[in-house]
């Protein structure tokens, strides 16, 4: 029993994981907290939807036109929205980007309507056996698509000159422009960079949870939480906290009632806020708002 | 040949008017410095140059091409390299990654390996420190960490804000002797801010005084540094 | 001298006349339309004095609000007291209540404060939903007609006396805190909390003022919300009202009471207007609630990027561009 609740919480903590980090690159390089985070996750989900629907693409197949395409979408919501006010206060941005949350919203709703919709995936009811325990072989993907998109994003973050320009632009920004480094372009790319992160995040855990219109806004707390508790501003720190979230969150479900699970990411980060804001790796004082 | 003009440049900072008719000349291959105390408009100048500030009025011409209206990375790709006021280092990343991001826009393989050597060569301490986090390097050295990162983007004209700022006699002695060095070597073109006056003058060709945001004074740094009781009435120099 | 100010007080005489008169011409829908936009901006105007003024992102007015909204309701129900003393006295409730957040609010800055209101909103509607013995749950609760010294105010149009005397208080007394010492120390640590401390200002006794005195407002908002609607559920205090509310404060100007007034109005005619223009252009096969979702998240981004200031700065700049041009055509004799 024991077991498939850490690798349940697995799961899930790969989810958060994931989109804590999409969170907390936006965060390092442009100093906004992007709260429309989890509608690109839904957005991302329901691309995929389309995409094996329509075009009758495996599961997998599917997957990589629908990161791309979450992507793209995410590079246009840079564009038109947040580029307009990245120099506004901290309120207007935060704003703006709710604004960006609700309509996507709205447009999901008008598009699929309400109703919690399946991702079709073959490997749901599907079970690995390991020893005696048989493991839900979605949360195996699910587990192992993370961890692969995890270390692409390490690669490109670590080794190419992209991924070192966006350590510069989230270190020192006029340092940055004066190495010849457009923030502007590195901003755009890190938010298309989230986007396909959290496209991950949503299309894998989708079978498993179903599509709907409300599921990005949990997310996102959740994930907030899990950077939180990282300590915001870390990129360490928000995937290991996203995998102690999932962990925590599953194993105290296991033994509570239903109801205060989904409360273990709010009680946990009112937790750490009050106690230890600046969570497990992060730097105290260093952080701008 | 002046390879960078500044006609008649009007800057705000803000509310308040920093720059009054600016008209400084910068000749290929030479050093020439700006001096003035405090708050007299000098890294105000250097930001507005490399594109950080916006001019009211007024032109600044680089090879001839004017560059007042770009935005700051495009001024970088035209050959305009700077070692900024407080430095504006990358203090989380190591010191090879800062000095790699200075040669960010470059693609010459050869040319980046030599100009790498070059520096190492120049400022061996940064050579034995290559993995440590900038952030816990002293003063001195980051203040080499800094020239050397300018340096590295291969630039045509190189401008260096209060590069002794914080620094011990001797380390400016050091680092002024570097940069005369890199300017007799290269031909490099560089441009300095300063309130060190006598260092400063002792390696320039050429030097402006700046006070509240106007030139009081210019001419060869030779005739600058013999009309001593002039400089000391404009900077307070004994 | 005395042209002007009687000029001023005829103006205000009209006002006052209007807005007594107004019911008379109206249909029931519109006054009741007109009740909760009052209600609402009772509500704006607390979370305005809070975060326009104060500095405070906070996102659970609309928590307060429920807070005031059940403890009038129990107040009424349980101990028979009239609406204008359950009211005033839930709003009083509601105010020690928001010590809960106060405090931990102390601890947190901009976005964190965010979040973690965003997360007492949630917490404080799993209480309502779930504490059914005292709140009716998800089933709502009934509240008694109000009545006054026995007469009972059945009609939209008289509890629109009621609410405009409670706006004409609230708006007043807004006012004159602003005036007062609390209002200005709250509005300088809303500024700049160190500049605020150095001047010796106690910045933490007044962010705890700002957050009573913003849930007393809330709390009597709540309260005539329960006894207008006479039936409160957990549906009519969500977190997407909340937002409506922060997105009508800004809308109608950060800091602004005027602008709180016409936020009201704003949260409550937006829906109507947006259901009008669907109905005509759209077809009623299109979803309401999401196509009011789209235009709402759409509106948001438009009044953020160009109209940031809000429309009560709008409309003073247009008033002071009036009055500029009055005065150079009449007093031309002087």
């Amino acid at each position: 029993m024991l077991i498939q609740l850490i690798t349940g919480g697995l799961a899930i903590g790969s989810v958060y994981a994931l989109i804590a980090l999409a969170l907390v690159l936006i965060y390092k390089g442009s100093r906004l907290l992007n709260l429309a985070q989890g509608e690109l996750v839904t957005i991302a989900a329901y691309f995929s939807l389309a995409i094996l629907t329509q075009a009758r693409l495996p599961y997998l197949a599917g997957l990589v036109p629908a990161v791309i395409l979450a992507g793209v979408f995410a590079l246009i919501v840079e564009r038109i929205v947040i580029r307009p006010v990245v120099s506004s206060e901290e309120w207007s941005i935060l704003l703006a980007t709710w604004g960006v949350s609700i309509t996507i919203r709205g447009l999901i709703g008008l598009i699929w309507g309400h109703e919690p919709r399946p991702l079709p995936s073959p490997f749901t009811g599907q079970h690995l056996h390991w020893g005696a325990y048989a493991l839900s072989a979605q949360e195996m993907v699910i587990i192992v698509t993370s961890l692969f998109m995890l270390l692409i994003f390490y690669l490109f973050f670590k080794g190419t000159k992209a991924g070192l320009a966006m350590q510069v632009v989230a270190d020192n920004q006029m340092g940055a422009s004066l190495c010849g480094i457009s923030v502007g372009r590195i901003n755009a790319l890190t938010w298309m960079i989230s986007g396909m992160v959290a496209a991950v995040a949503g299309i894998t855990i989708s079978p498993i949870f179903f599509l709907q219109v409300e599921m990005g806004f949990e997310l996102l707390l959740s994930a907030f939480s899990a950077a939180v508790l990282g300590g915001f501003g870390s990129i360490v720190g928000a995937i290991i906290g996203g995998y102690l979230l999932g962990i925590i969150q599953a194993v105290t479900g296991g033994y509570m009632p239903e109801a205060i699970k989904s409360s273990v990411p709010f009680a946990l980060l009112i937790l750490v806020l009050v106690i230890r804001p600046t969570g497990l790796f992060g730097k105290a004082g260093v952080e701008k708002k | 040949m002046g390879i960078l003009k500044i006609e008649d440049l009007q800057v705000y900072y803000g509310r308040s008017h920093a720059l009054f008719d600016l008209n400084v000349e910068v000749a290929a291959g030479s050093i020439v410095v700006m001096l003035g105390a405090n708050g007299a408009g000098k890294s105000t100048t250097f930001k507005t140059i490399s594109g950080l500030l916006k001019p009211k009025e007024g032109r600044i011409e680089f090879l001839g091409k004017s560059i007042h209206h770009l935005p700051p990375h495009k001024i970088v790709k035209l050959g305009i390299a700077q070692a900024p006021e407080g430095r504006q280092l990358f203090l989380n990343l190591t010191v090879r990654d800062n000095l790699r991001a200075g040669q960010y826009d470059l693609i010459d393989k050869v040319e980046m390996k030599k100009d790498w050597d070059q520096v190492i060569g120049w400022f061996p301490i940064l050579g034995e420190r290559l993995n440590q986090q900038a952030g816990t390097l002293s003063g001195g050295e980051q203040q080499m960490l800094a020239i050397s990162r300018a340096f590295l983007s291969h630039p045509t004209l190189l401008l260096l804000d209060e590069p002794s700022l914080g620094l011990s006699p001797l380390l400016v002695q050091n680092i002024f002797g570097i940069i005369s060095k890199i300017n007799k070597k290269t031909g490099l073109t560089i441009f300095l801010a300063e309130q060190n006056v006598m260092v400063a003058l002792s390696i320039a060709d050429r030097g402006y005084v700046l006070k509240l945001g106007r030139v009081a004074l210019e001419g060869e740094s030779r005739v600058l540094l013999e009309s001593k009781t002039i400089l000391q009435s404009y900077l307070g120099v004994s | 001298m005395n042209a002007p100010l009687n000029r001023n007080r005829i103006l205000w005489a009209l006002l006052a006349i209007c807005l007594l008169l107004i019911p008379l011409g109206m249909s029931n829908y519109l006054t009741y339309l007109i009740n909760l936009s009052g209600i609402y901006a009772i509500a704006i105007i607390g979370l305005n004095i809070l975060m326009g003024l104060g500095g405070q992102m906070f996102f659970g007015p609309v928590a307060l609000m429920a807070m005031g909204a059940y403890g009038a309701a129990s107040l009424a129900n349980h101990l028979n007291f009239p609406f204008y003393i359950s009211i005033p006295l839930s709003g009083v409730i509601t105010s020690i209540l928001s010590l809960t957040i106060a405090f931990p609010a102390l601890r947190l800055r901009g976005l964190y404060l965010a979040m973690v209101s965003v997360g007492y909103h949630f917490i404080l509607e799993q209480i309502i939903g779930g504490w059914d013995s005292f709140t009716g749950g998800y089933n709502g609760l009934n509240l008694k007609k109000a009545s006054l010294g026995g007469i009972p105010l059945a009609s939209d149009k008289a509890f629109y006396y009621i609410m405009l005397l409670a706006v004409v208080l609230c708006f007043l007394g807004a006012r004159n805190l602003m005036k007062m010492r609390v209002g200005r120390a709250i509005w300088a640590l809303g500024q700049d909390p160190v500049a605020a401390s150095i001047q010796g200002i106690n910045v933490t006794s007044y962010k705890i003022a700002a957050f009573m005195v913003c849930a007393f407002y809330c709390g009597i908002s709540g309260g005539l919300l329960a006894h207008y609607l006479r039936y409160i559920t957990p549906y009519h205090f969500t977190i997407a009202i909340a937002i409506m509310l922060l997105v009508g404060m800004i809308v109608g100007g950060w800091g602004s009471l005027g602008g709180s007034i016409m936020g009201g109005f704003f949260v409550t005619f937006l829906p109507e207007v947006i259901g009008f223009f669907k109905d005509s252009f759209l077809g009623a096969s299109v979803a309401l609630y999401d196509a009011q979702e789209t235009i709402s998240g759409i509106l948001i981004i438009v009044v953020v990027i160009f109209i940031p200031k809000g429309l009560a700065e709008w409309v003073k700049g247009f008033k002071s561009r009036w009055r500029y041009n009055q005065r150079e055509g009449g007093d031309r004799d002087r």
